[in-house]
């Protein structure tokens, strides 16, 4: 097929609205106001941002969940028009001088939980909307036909514009718009950000966002992803190609900061570290987030073959290492200005064996830790190529790489327990280790048609399925299936660290390890000895982590490289000098006089609220935070005799039983009564800590303590018992 | 990955620890000093030592637990995962 040209698309574009507004300087990180729009009606406002929503709210994450809130209603569903793709930056996103400072959050109500769901992304997007004027951005509405929209800071103007002939998968589609938009120029082209999704949005609900920023050292569009949760379904529900943002005058004031000489005494301080150390820790700037399979392989963290097992002799193949030898270091790899870690890694030239674009070379971005593990060692699959060709086709499918993978590996493990066959899959072989079949199945998602379209659905709903079409036992598939809240889990075994299990099972959107990740200080470091510690790590950190994406900042600089005062640090797992750093940040940007207790008190009003907001739509409750057997204990004979000697110590020295003389499925029962006990008690340790009863509500004492008592949130707590 | 190498053999004299077993890989290669030592010369905050799969600062002797034939050690950064 012939590609259109740039001329073409442009005339082909139908301009359905256009708005105008005056652009504004951002003051100490506010735009102080967001955008609305409405694709039922075309219709494009401003609404104004007051100080009470800034100190309630703070920003990003906060004000999405806000702005949602008012939005819709307790029996709305993700696909009526009344849901929203929300989005925002954050106050301290964009700025320069620290690393790792460009994020967005993106909120909507997930077709896959079909509860709220948050999932952020790097790349130009969060710090290009703010500085066009806005500090979020609200999509509500379906478009009657395929659409574009485009918000231009430079220009003042915000338009809807009727896109037939657009691409939709995403490596095509930011290229055409960036060249649109941006015109021929690098100046021109740098000064874009393309949000979109792809084909299989239009098909399955476990679709995230790409979003896009140009890549002038190698004349190549990069992409990062919000990729959890399924905001690219909802964007493609409405009829959304692509959201464009335009702004050209990027600098390193550009947040209005009240006072940037801390703001740069930060930065230094974080810099000169991660270029003293890096190297010496973990080498980001050569390996990115892949340095983690070989150590996951080492602790039996890695998922292998869904979940069952925690490392493989293979694994080798797929490490650091591995990606070290093949990625482009032709220039900087940051996914916004100035961030010197610098783990955005991708691989060129690489040639695709299957689908579309079979036999074209493609610039692949990644591949991260988390697809490794999800496409990779959780499928059985350990060849670097194979790697590149599901990362790529997951990303410009729009396909979230751990909900595919993690659902195609329940496939195949119900292939092989006989659940599914050939007839069923529609000839797929689906055995442990069949590349071919993976890619078959992303296409098929692509295409909206075959097996594929089941294994897209994702684990709940095939869990469903089975059971009722196949007459599969439904305990069997709930210990086996590797999802809670209807969200795919990421990619560690959490089977030896009760701390963890509670992180993935009592996180608010789903099991997301960006929440809570205390497999290391429970398991490893053996730092959280008690329930009283567990809980109140679990109160502490998901309550720290959620601060990032107040403010649009990336969270690896925060504990993927570690300070020299680490070694006197009474809390290190805090790493008390960066958190000195952020409290700079937000001084300095402010103006404001900021302690670490000022940062938590911000992150714990919109964890709570966020809570609160699942209780409203009829989820957050303690019945929703348990997670599937095998995420506890082991749920197979397999499993149990996998790491033998491990639980029979545990039986006899932990849980008091002699396991001399008893059968597997005896012990496994054992195991299995002593662990889901333990888990018990965590939710009430953890419950009490966080000021929720013990059915997981926020307590009206609680919204009051936090400043979110209003009307409707007390009277939510109060009809569930808090 | 140890300057190179994924492991290396270690020989230890009686009654030596894991301590004496850190300093005795920089020894062995050199080229990590940067990296593991700090400018006092003692191990930088950053390195963990894993004794047998257990990280020897939980030990009751810490880096002082005396090896035994057979012991596996393993240096690893700080991992904060994702």
């Amino acid at each position: 097929m012939d590609q259109i040209t740039i001329t073409q698309l442009k005339e082909s574009h139908r301009l359905l609205t256009e708005f105008k507004y005056a652009v504004q300087p951002v003051v100490h990180g506010y735009a102080n106001r967001t955008l609305y729009i409405n694709l039922d009606s075309n219709t494009i406002t401003i609404k104004p941002v007051d100080q009470k929503m800034k100190d309630t709210f703070t920003g990003g994450k906060g004000f999405c969940l806000w702005l949602l809130w008012n939005a819709i209603n307790s029996d709305t569903k993700w696909d009526d028009a009344q849901n929203e793709l929300v989005v925002a930056g954050g106050p301290i996103g964009g700025i320069t001088a620290y690393p790792g400072s460009g994020k967005c959050t993106v909120v909507t109500l997930s077709p896959l939980t079909k509860s709220i769901i948050d999932s952020n992304s790097g790349a130009y997007f969060g710090p290009y909307l703010k500085f066009s004027g806005f500090d979020a951005l609200e999509v509500q509405g379906k478009a009657k036909e395929d659409v574009v929209i485009f918000i231009d800071g430079d220009n003042g103007t915000v338009s809807i514009e009727a896109a037939p002939l657009d691409e939709v998968n995403t490596h095509l589609l930011s290229k055409q718009l960036t060249d649109l938009y941006g015109g021929e120029t690098d100046k021109g082209k740098r000064a874009i950000s393309v949000m979109s999704a792809g084909q299989a949005a239009e098909h399955v609900p476990m679709c995230g966002v790409n979003v896009s920023y140009w890549d002038s050292r190698r004349q190549e569009i990069r992409i990062k992803q919000a990729a959890r949760g399924g905001a690219g379904t909802v964007l493609r529900n409405k009829r959304i190609k692509a959201i464009v943002v335009k702004y050209s005058d990027t600098g390193g004031d550009s947040n209005g900061a009240a006072n940037m000489e801390l703001i740069r005494a930060a930065g230094k301080r974080i810099n000169k570290e991660i270029s003293d150390f890096d190297a010496s820790q973990n080498d980001m700037r050569h390996l990115g987030t892949p340095y983690l399979v070989e150590i996951m392989n080492k602790f039996n963290i890695l998922p292998v073959q869904n979940f069952r097992f925690g490392s493989d002799p293979e694994a080798s193949k797929i490490n650091g290492e591995v990606w070290k030898s093949m990625f482009d270091f032709r220039g900087p790899d940051g996914c916004w200005y100035g961030c010197s870690l610098q783990c955005a890694h991708a691989v060129p030239h690489y040639h695709l064996q299957s689908g579309p674009y079979k036999g074209e070379a493609v610039f692949v971005d990644g591949p991260e830790y988390e697809s490794l593990g999800a496409l990779g060692s959780n499928l059985g699959i350990f060849d670097p190529p194979a790697m590149l060709e599901l990362c790529f086709y997951c990303d410009t499918y729009g396909i979230d790489t751990i909900s595919a993978g993690n659902s195609m590996a329940f496939a195949y493990e119900c292939y092989e327990k006989g659940i599914l066959d050939q007839q069923k899959t529609g000839g797929l072989e689906l055995t442990w280790g069949n590349a071919e079949a993976a890619y078959e199945l992303l296409h098929q998602m692509a295409r909206g048609e075959g097996f594929g379209v089941t294994v897209g659905q994702g684990v709940r709903v095939m869990k469903s399925l089975f059971a009722e079409q196949y007459g599969a036992d439904p305990q069997q598939l709930q210990d086996m299936g590797m999802e809670i809240k209807g969200m795919e889990i990421s990619e560690y075994i959490s089977r030896e660290s009760l701390a963890q299990q509670g992180g993935y099972a009592m996180a608010s959107k789903g099991p997301q390890h960006d929440e809570a990740w205390l497999i290391f200080m429970d398991m490893v470091h053996k730092q959280l000895p008690t329930f009283e510690a567990k809980a109140e790590a679990l109160h502490y950190f998901p309550v720290w982590r959620t601060w990032f994406s107040l403010h649009g900042l990336c969270k690896l600089p925060w504990n993927d490289i570690i300070p020299v005062s680490n070694k006197t640090a009474k809390e290190p797992a805090k790493v008390p000098e960066h958190v000195e750093n952020y409290c700079w940040l937000y001084e300095g940007l402010s103006g404001k006089k900021t302690s670490p207790e000022d940062l938590m008190a911000q992150s714990e009003k919109v964890y709570n609220f966020q809570r609160l907001f699942n209780v409203k739509m009829g989820f957050g409750t303690r019945q929703h935070d348990y997670p599937p057997y095998r995420l506890i204990g082991p749920a197979t004979v397999e499993e149990y005799e996998n790491r033998k000697d491990l639980y029979d110590t545990q039986l006899r020295e932990i849980i008091g039983v002699d396991p001399d003389g008893k059968s597997v499925e005896e012990k496994i029962r054992l195991v299995r009564q002593h662990r889901e006990n333990q888990y018990e008690q965590l939710m009430d340790a953890v419950y009490l800590r966080r000021g929720w009863t013990k059915n997981g509500i926020p307590t009206q004492a609680t919204l009051q303590r936090l400043g979110i008592d209003f009307p409707e949130a007390m009277a939510i707590s109060a009809a569930h018992g808090g | 990955m140890l300057a190179g190498k994924n492991s290396l053999p270690l020989e230890m004299e009686n009654g030596q620890s894991v301590l004496d077993a850190f300093f005795r890989v920089l020894e062995m290669v050199p080229a990590l000093k940067p990296h593991w030592l700090d400018h006092e010369g003692q191990p930088h905050v950053f390195v963990h030592v894993f004794l047998n799969g257990d990280d020897a600062a939980t030990l009751p002797d810490g880096l002082n637990t005396k090896l035994n034939d057979g012991d596996c050690l393993d240096f690893i950064p700080p991992v904060a995962g994702g």
